[in-house]
């Protein structure tokens, strides 16, 4: 049931509910209302799947969170920051608490698995040999330590993918967002990267996984919301 | 913290410019051609400034004074001259000096002023001004005021042309800030587009950095350094060619420059001149990048 909260009402205090979405709807400049109504509150250390069909709006959730995409109305709280009219500067910070692996990975080609990695240390400002390191180990943690120094052209699309899961989690996020992280694998390959998924889960990441694949949630056991055409459908 | 982000910084302007070095020296040779026609029209405007300051070094101010003056009266006039505080020094000229130094510049010629009865030539101050003041402005003032001293007769001091000579000078320094004004715009122009093909080409790693959380001056900063690269680069070449091109003047043309130019050596840009170009070239970059930041910020 959706709640009413006025603006000031909404609770930016730090506390069990990580990501918090209050009425939200988002309505794309072609007048598209991709998300309608939305309430959604995550815990932390959860793990959940939002699944429906394509077009549904999962993308769109997910780029709500990270400060892609803004609120067209409601609010929308990500740990204990009132993200609805975040400025830039804080939006920053946001983000680099939150790993994403987006559909098309977003790997750049003209640098190596390693560097693809790395990126998202520099911008801390950490020194080069920590930024090799930890790079180089996040690689091993998705099974890619000899394929550091290949460009992603050369990579397979199960490769890539794991890639940029070593980009999103190379910083430790509290958040892990994925964007159809199976789309393009094979059931093998799916089935590793999910379980790569519960690994990290288990060591208190929260996970929020946009997925059109049926199977999934049941594989790993986790619950999943519905996107139903931007609307928030009965947990099936 | 900031000297690793600088490091990753450097290396990637450093890739961005190799990865568009076409663009990157194309867009330089523009610059330094731009700059290139700015910086020789400041050497041809403060050569011929030297010219001019030579020149008013030698300007004087020629106090003709009334024919009969006692020797009291003259003195309160000198007197009166020294105590103006653009006056460096007086030096009063009898009749007869006078007429002695016309004899010397006349050479052969002096024996027509042997068949004069009576010396026509007046009693003169010749007045040396101060520094600073050794321009037709304050020459101009300086004059007016003296001749109306009591004992003064007549002023004369450095001829029309010299008014012209000056004159000519101011327009050609107007025409330097507008020109200059003119071409520092092109040059902006050019390093902002060069700047902007290199956002578009490098739009999916921007996109990325936005993503993981990198601040926008954290993109930024390559952009800007490799602008003011560019800039100074720009002014750098400009400056290298223009002494190129300067030293094969002097060696062609130096004698009949001197000529022209009563025995003044043509220079290059001082020091400070040279500097403050390569600051110019330092703003355009820094201008350029700006104005290319403020279109591609992220839409929030
Ligand atoms: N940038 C955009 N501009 C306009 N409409 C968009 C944009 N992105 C997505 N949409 C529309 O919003 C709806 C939801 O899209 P999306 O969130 O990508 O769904 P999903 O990820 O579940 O397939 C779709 O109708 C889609 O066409
Ligand atoms: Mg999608």
């Amino acid at each position: 049931m959706p709640h009413e909260i006025s603006n000031m009402a909404v609770s930016t205090e730090v506390n069990s509910k990580i990501i918090q979405l209050f009425n939200v709807t988002k309505t794309y400049s072609g007048g598209v209302a991709a998300l309608e109504d939305v309430s959604v509150q995550v815990e932390r250390g959860e793990f959940l799947f939002i699944s429906g069909s394509s077009g549904a709006g999962k993308t769109t959730l997910l780029k709500i969170i990270l400060g892609v995409e803004r609120v067209t109305q409601g609010q929308l709280v990500v740990n204990g920051r009132n993200v609805t009219r975040i400025p830039r500067r804080e939006l920053t910070q946001l983000r680099k608490e939150t790993g994403f692996v987006f559909q098309d990975f977003k790997l750049l080609e003209n640098r190596s698995a390693l560097e693809n990695v790395a990126l998202a240390l520099q911008i801390r400002g950490l020194p080069p040999g920590e930024v090799r390191q930890r790079a180089y180990h996040a690689l091993r943690a998705v099974g890619l330590a000899d394929k550091r120094d290949q460009n992603p052209l050369c990579l397979s699309g199960g490769e890539q993918q794991r890639v940029a899961i070593a980009r999103a989690l190379v910083n430790n996020p509290l958040i892990l967002l994925a964007d159809e992280p199976t789309g393009n694998l094979d059931a093998g390959l799916s089935r590793e990267i999910m379980d790569q998924f519960l690994e990290i889960h288990e060591r208190g990441t929260t996970l929020l996984v946009a997925t059109h694949n049926e199977s999934l949630p049941a594989y790993c056991g986790k619950s999943r919301i519905v996107l139903d055409q931007g609307r928030l459908a009965k947990d099936g | 913290m900031w000297a690793y982000k600088l490091l990753y910084h450097l290396k990637t302007t450093v890739q961005n410019i190799r990865e568009h070095r076409a663009t990157v020296l194309m867009s330089l040779a523009a610059v330094g051609f731009t700059l290139l026609l700015l910086a020789s029209y400041l050497l041809l405007l403060t050569n011929l400034q030297a010219i001019g300051e030579r020149l008013g070094k030698e300007l004087q101010i020629m106090l003709y004074l009334e024919t009969g003056l006692s020797g009291k009266e003259r003195a309160r006039v000198q007197d009166a001259v020294t105590a103006r505080e653009e006056v460096e020094g007086v030096e009063y000229c009898s009749p007869q000096e006078a007429l002695r130094s016309l004899g010397e510049a006349m050479g052969e010629a002096a024996h027509v002023l042997k068949g004069l009865e009576e010396n026509p030539l007046p009693p003169s101050l010749e007045v040396r001004l101060k520094k600073p003041y050794r321009n037709l402005e304050a020459i101009e003032e300086v004059a007016r005021v003296l001749s109306e001293l009591k004992g003064v007769a007549d002023v004369e001091y450095g001829g029309g042309w010299m008014k012209r000579f000056f004159a000519f000078v101011r327009v050609l320094r107007w025409l330097a800030l507008s020109l200059g004004l003119l071409l520092l715009f092109a040059s902006v122009i050019v390093i902002s587009s060069t700047l902007t093909l290199g956002f578009y080409s490098r739009k999916e790693e921007i996109e990325i950095l936005r993503l993981v959380g990198a601040t926008e001056w954290y993109i930024r900063f390559p952009f800007f350094l490799e602008s003011l690269l560019q800039g100074i680069g720009g002014a750098v070449l400009a400056l290298g060619l223009l002494w190129i091109l300067f030293q094969g003047f002097r060696v062609n043309m130096g004698t009949s420059w001197s000529l022209f130019a009563g025995w003044i050596q043509p220079h290059f840009l001082s020091t400070p001149m040279t500097i403050t170009l390569i600051f110019l070239g330092a703003m355009v970059g820094v201008i350029s990048s700006l104005l290319t930041f403020s279109r591609f910020s992220e839409e929030r």
